[in-house]
């Protein structure tokens, strides 16, 4: 089992949090990420930059650990430099999709 | 799909179709204070960037007339149809016929019909054909030439006295056929180029005089450098990679936003005292900027090398001109008789004029701005440095003490409707809001076969039950058509 966190976002904030997350070594045994574009672009809208998405994929049994909070971490100073939206597609609104677990399980912990 | 309403994006955006400034406010709860705040600001300037560039230009000024004409046409069009009509025309829609079709949506109200439609088709393939690239798009089976004179005929025609210059006898807008110097797709990789791109080039490099000038440099995170520098090797920065090439070697940054600004300042029958005739070349903005980036091969304007300066900005139009032989454009004509955001709204017009109106009394003062002061829009960055950055502060009052036409007034944040309350009411708002609506639900009726779309509006009001269906009267009563959001 494995949970995925989908988060979208503009592509230049995404990208930098992907090269974050890869150059922590403690990372990449346990985590997953694959960024995907998306088709919001168009002429008649000013954007600050193409938004893509990045799906992040986590082994079970991460949260329990340090990897967990660097990557909780990571992910909050990407908020800062700018949105990140968690995907609301279908399956996460009938909470069928795992991504929505993840959020649970962070917002949880910030408290 | 709707991507933005279903999903909020995280994107901040200009809408030009609501001219809505999408921006969420900054992180409730910040891991690094600083870092969020400045990220907030740089994309606050970034849209803002493009409010001033786009409604401080005479292309955005035409735009803006084009598409109130192309508006004002489908209304038209909406009330001349009898109710039999109003039926074929939901049928046609449901069935994926558009304007320009064969026995299109215009057809069916005769000849009249026939020809309203082939004027709208005009107004809006010109408009598209303005912000797209050096090749125009295709123009759906009307001869492209014939397209542009005829919108530039009826946007004149419909704007006389309400933004555009008084009509002389005789002086019909019109295209001459000069033959074209403008690089073509197959000479560069320029195919992608488009005045988007123009604009958002504009707006990152106006990013980097925050980087590099004043005392933000100082404490500005570099994780956000490292942003813009990415987001400039993207898409964003193809205009400039593009005109270093036609110009054969590297073009400073200044240098390269008053190419900008060149290419988006053509001449413009209408706008321009004593200007009707225009070549296509000196009127496309990416057209202009091709040609006026491979001029630079020749000579090396003094901006390139020196901090910006009006006067260095009118040499370097006057070096632009001689070597390509395109003229700089300016407003000469009023744009509106309104001088506030709250006269704009109060204006008793038709729902198309509604949004035309507001802006052009932003672009009166942004036009304004720009023969008093004719770096502050070319360099536009340069205002938000030094002192001049104290009106970034807080920039949702900074209008107070002047300086409020530089600010995209609409705003969405976190899908919720915001208006500069201290300016007007909220009737003054409502109307805004309806007249965004229902003027942009035209397009969507007339060359649209699916459900209104709506991710340019805040979407909080169309979840409001309530709210949804007073706005759904207004669009049923306004169109004629049991339409709804």
């Amino acid at each position: 089992m494995s949970n995925e966190l989908v988060l979208r976002g503009e592509e230049s904030n995404v990208l930098l949090l992907a090269k974050e997350i890869a150059s922590h070594p403690e990372l990449a045994d346990v985590c997953r990420v694959r960024i995907a574009t998306t088709d919001e672009a168009t002429d008649d809208s000013f954007g600050y930059g193409p938004v893509v998405e990045i799906i992040i994929t986590l082994s079970s049994g991460v949260a329990t650990n340090a990897a967990y909070d660097l990557l909780r971490r990571l992910i909050s100073r990407a908020r800062d430099r700018g949105d990140l939206t968690d995907r609301q597609d279908k399956a996460v609104r009938q909470g069928k999709n795992d991504a929505a677990g993840v959020k649970a399980q962070d917002e949880k912990e910030q408290q | 799909m709707d991507v933005t309403l279903d999903a909020p994006s995280g994107a901040a955006a200009l809408k030009l179709r609501s001219q809505m400034l999408f921006l969420n406010q900054p992180r409730q709860d910040p891991e690094n204070l600083v870092l969020s705040a400045f990220a907030w600001n740089y994309r606050y300037l970034h849209e803002t960037n493009h409010w001033a560039r786009y409604h401080g230009s005479s292309a955005g000024v035409l735009l803006t007339l084009l598409r109130r004409s192309r508006d004002a046409l489908a209304s038209y069009f909406l009330e001349t149809l009898e109710s039999q009509e109003r039926r074929r025309l939901l049928e046609q829609r449901q069935s994926g016929q558009l304007f320009g079709q064969p026995s299109g949506v215009g057809s069916l109200s005769g000849p009249n019909g026939a020809r309203l439609e082939q004027d709208w088709l005009a107004l809006y393939f010109t408009h598209q054909a303005l912000m797209g690239g050096v090749d125009p798009p295709r123009a759906g089976g009307i001869a492209v030439d014939w397209a542009i004179n005829r919108a530039l005929h009826l946007t004149w025609f419909n704007s006389e006295g309400k933004g555009m210059l008084k009509h002389p006898d005789g002086l019909e807008p019109h295209l001459t056929a000069a033959p074209t110097s403008a690089p073509s797709p197959a000479d560069v990789e320029i195919g992608r180029l488009n005045t988007r791109l123009l604009f958002e080039c504009a707006a990152v490099l106006d990013e980097t005089y925050m980087h590099t000038l004043g005392s933000v440099r100082e404490v500005v995170d570099p994780a956000l450098w490292n942003m813009t520098a990415h987001t400039i090797e993207g898409d964003y920065g193809l205009a400039y990679r593009i005109a270093e090439r036609l110009a054969g070697r590297d073009v400073g940054a200044g240098c390269m936003l008053a190419l900008i600004d060149f290419a988006l300042n053509p001449v413009v029958p209408g706008l321009h005292r004593g200007v009707a005739a225009v070549t296509w070349d000196e009127l496309q903005p990416v057209r202009r900027f091709a040609i006026a980036a491979r001029s630079l091969a020749d000579h090396s304007p003094d901006l390139e090398h020196a901090h910006p300066t009006s006067e260095l900005l009118g040499a370097f139009h006057a070096d632009t001109e001689t070597a390509t032989g395109l003229r700089v454009g300016r407003v000469d004509s009023e744009l509106s008789s309104a001088t506030s955001l709250q006269g704009a709204a109060r204006q008793p017009v038709h729902f198309t004029e509604i949004i035309p109106n507001m802006t052009l009394t932003y672009a009166r003062k942004l036009h304004e701005e720009r023969r008093a002061t004719p770096c502050s829009i070319t360099f536009f960055g340069l205002n938000f440095v030094n002192e001049g950055a104290l009106r970034f502060v807080r920039p949702e009052t900074w209008w107070i003490g002047g300086n409020w036409w530089l600010f995209p007034p609409l705003q969405v944040s976190a899908g919720q409707y915001h208006w500069p309350a201290e300016r007007i009411s909220q009737d003054d708002a409502t109307n805004l809001f309806l007249g965004t609506a229902l003027s942009s639900a035209l397009d969507d009726i007339v060359h649209g076969t699916g459900p209104l779309t709506k991710s340019h509006l805040p979407e909080a009001v169309l979840h409001d039950t309530a709210e949804r269906k007073a706005i759904n009267q207004e669009l049923q009563e306004f169109t004629g058509l049991p339409l709804a959001w």
